[in-house]
């Protein structure tokens, strides 16, 4: 025990120093690739290794503890969920006819033992309607440890015990006897716990090649060898009448591994329903008009089922969208912040995205094989793929997101003042620059304010753009004499708005209120100035 | 006449956000696992899957819902307004998003889904806009 701790220890300490020795030979490589692509042009910002370390910790700690990471982690629980219950399955099947079959039978085979009343509670439940033409049981056990008859002045090694209803083997077990056994003696006389039992001995080929309803193998299967079943050997095995070996085996209620019920039909959605009920049904046959349907409980993919679980993940997928749009959108905010730090946009991109990926894909994994225990292991096909596309977009989303911002092309700030010269006088600019923005039906001025100083006359203007709510412009017009009949016009305007508006919209404003003032002048405008 | 000024803002906002857009996508994939799986188990996490549908949904246009609240402050709305264009946006929202699962949810479903989206909706910009007046980003 100490000795695998140690050992446990040792490659825990082992990996750590690998990892560590592998980071810093890639740090390295990283730094002399940068020199390297720098050459004596560029040299990139030297940041220390802790720094960067330090700044991605932030980052790191930026994406966990936020809400948008709660709700983006249940989403994506749920949409697993989602993802599981969309599963379809095709339960392997086989048909076959055996015409001496006429009636209507239903054959529950099941994997553990069970009792004759849970099981057909069951069946009620799933509101099947149990026929009234009653039922036969077949009980296999297989002992752990040998069982030993006195058989005259020798002893007999029992291994197993099946117990029948006397009619599904009336053929072979008649009235004189209670029991049978593959032993080349004609009958033996056993004694069961001090009940002398008259049991019929047969060849042990007729067991083994007997088949109940000409379909179930009486023997127990221990096992196959290629397609081959290998029985329990029938000299160890007794075959007792139902009731009877109950009694002997002080068996309580009527515990069942095979239960065959008379004048039942089953749909296939009542097959389906049979088989999600988590009560270990292994096999079903369903005989109808010598028509025999045998059911395993495996599940075999079909393409309707592939189809869906493809279908059910890219719509799984598309759900997870606004969720990591969310959280996307949170670290651009703290992009800015970190590449101020040095780090350059890749490295924030990579560190970011694969955190965020790491920790979805952890979670997943996890909800992954919950689900799978809870619904069912056929489950897995969907909900893994769904993991993957939604772990693929995540990383690419993310990372694609953040690393491209830095690099997009940003348009440049357009000119917010102009300076023209004019063949006019001062005195006679005012009037008409006034009588220009009052007369503009785009707009009506809230303020305007005019301020004389020797030679120098400052407008100042806001007007409010009248067909949208809280737009305007505010402008500073400042004229100057500039060899006594001309006049300089400098003019600097700014857009304003309430609401969160596009630069497109503000710039057209800004167009429709300056231009009507430039076009006014522009007939006295001296070009050559 | 308060009340219908109220919705304009609300509308716009609605509009001009991804939210809405989020809200419908969400909504209609939603509602055709509804319409597909039956079972009692998937209704329940279809619904709960509205619910973080909606937060996202809202927390997408929070750039959007931050600058309009701002500018409404500004202009000198009073708190009763800009509370009824939360209401008038959160209405839209959980409208979006629980129309198409109204159609396709059976029995006590198709009552509680908008009810529940709206509640949980008008909850988050009620608190977004009391952080905001709180952390004085309305001045």
């Amino acid at each position: 025990m100490l000795g695998d701790i140690m050992v446990e220890i040792a490659l825990l300490v082992l990996y750590i120093t690998s990892f560590i020795v592998v980071s810093l030979l890639l740090s390295r490589l990283l730094r002399n690739h940068m020199i390297y692509r720098s050459g004596n042009k560029v040299i990139p910002p030297v940041v220390s290794l802790v720094a960067q370390i330090k700044s991605i910790w932030v980052i790191i700690k930026h994406i966990i503890l936020s809400p948008p990471m709660i709700v983006t982690l249940i989403s994506f629980t749920l949409i697993i969920a989602l993802s599981a219950y969309t599963t379809t399955y095709h339960l392997a099947s086989l048909e076959y006819i055996i015409p001496e079959l006429k009636e209507n039978i239903v054959v529950l085979e099941f994997s553990t033992i069970m009792d004759v009343r849970e099981v057909l509670d069951y069946i009620r439940l799933l509101n099947i309607m149990v026929g009234s033409g009653g039922y036969d049981r077949i009980l296999r056990l297989v002992f752990d440890e040998v069982l030993e008859l006195p058989v005259n002045s020798e002893t007999l090694s029992i291994y197993s015990v099946v117990l029948v209803d006397k009619r599904l083997i009336s053929d072979i077990l008649t009235s004189k006897y209670v029991g049978i056994i593959g032993s080349l003696e004609k009958s033996i006389t056993i004694n069961f716990n001090g009940t002398p039992l008259h049991i019929r001995g047969v060849k042990p080929e007729v067991l083994e090649e007997y088949m109940i309803l000409n379909m179930i193998p009486l023997l127990p299967i221990q096992g196959y060898v290629a397609a081959k079943p290998v029985y329990v050997p029938p000299e160890n095995t007794i075959i007792l009448e139902y009731d009877i070996g109950c009694k002997l085996l002080k068996v309580r209620g009527e515990p069942i591994s095979t239960l065959i019920l008379y004048n039942l039909t089953l749909t296939e959605s009542d097959v389906e329903r049979l088989f999600s009920i988590n009560w270990r049904l292994s096999k079903l046959y369903i005989v109808s008009g010598g028509r025999v349907t045998y059911y395993h409980s495996a599940i075999v993919p079909s393409p309707k089922s592939l189809f869906f679980a493809i279908l059910s993940s890219i719509l799984a997928s598309i759900m997870i969208v606004p969720a990591i749009s969310v959280i996307a959108s949170k670290l651009r905010v703290i992009e800015y912040k970190a590449s101020l730090s040095g780090l350059t946009p890749n490295v924030i991109a990579l560190s970011a995205s694969t955190i965020l990926t790491l920790i979805l894909g952890v979670l997943g994994l996890l909800v992954v094989s919950i689900l799978s225990l809870v619904i069912g292991i056929y489950t897995s096909l969907n909900t893994i793929i769904t993991l993957i596309l939604t772990l693929i977009f995540t990383y690419i989303y993310t990372s694609h997101t953040l690393a491209s911002t830095p690099y997009k092309e940003q348009p440049l700030p357009i000119p917010q003042s102009v300076s023209f010269t004019v063949e006019r006088d001062i005195s006679e600019l005012v009037s008409i620059i006034e009588y220009l923005i009052r007369t503009n039906e785009f707009f009506k001025v809230i303020e305007y304010e005019i301020t004389k100083r020797n030679n120098i006359v400052y407008i100042h203007v806001s007007a409010r753009y009248l067909a949208a709510w809280g737009v305007g412009v505010d402008s500073y017009i400042t004229l100057t004499t500039y060899k006594g009949n001309y006049t300089i016009v400098s003019l600097t305007y700014k857009s304003w708005s309430v609401e969160e508006i596009s630069n497109r919209y503000l710039e057209s404003v800004v167009r429709l209120f300056v231009g009507r003032l430039i076009g006014g002048l522009t007939p006295w405008r001296i070009l050559n100035h | 006449m308060a009340y219908i000024e109220s919705l304009i803002p609300g509308i716009k906002m609605f509009i001009k956000g991804r939210g809405c857009i989020i809200a419908l996508t969400s909504g209609a994939i939603l509602a055709i696992y509804v319409y597909v799986l039956e079972s009692l188990s998937t209704h329940y996490t279809v619904l709960a899957l509205t619910i973080t549908s909606t937060i996202s949904a809202i927390l997408m246009d929070n750039f959007i819902l931050v600058n309009t609240l701002r500018g409404l402050y500004v202009s000198g709305a009073p708190p009763s307004f800009i509370r009824r264009v939360l209401l008038c946006y959160g209405l839209l929202i959980s409208m979006t998003i629980s129309l198409p699962l109204i159609i396709t949810f059976k029995c006590w479903f198709k009552l509680v889904t908008p009810i529940l989206t709206f509640i949980v909706a008008y909850t988050i910009l009620t608190f977004m806009y009391k952080r905001l007046s709180r952390e004085g980003i309305m001045l």
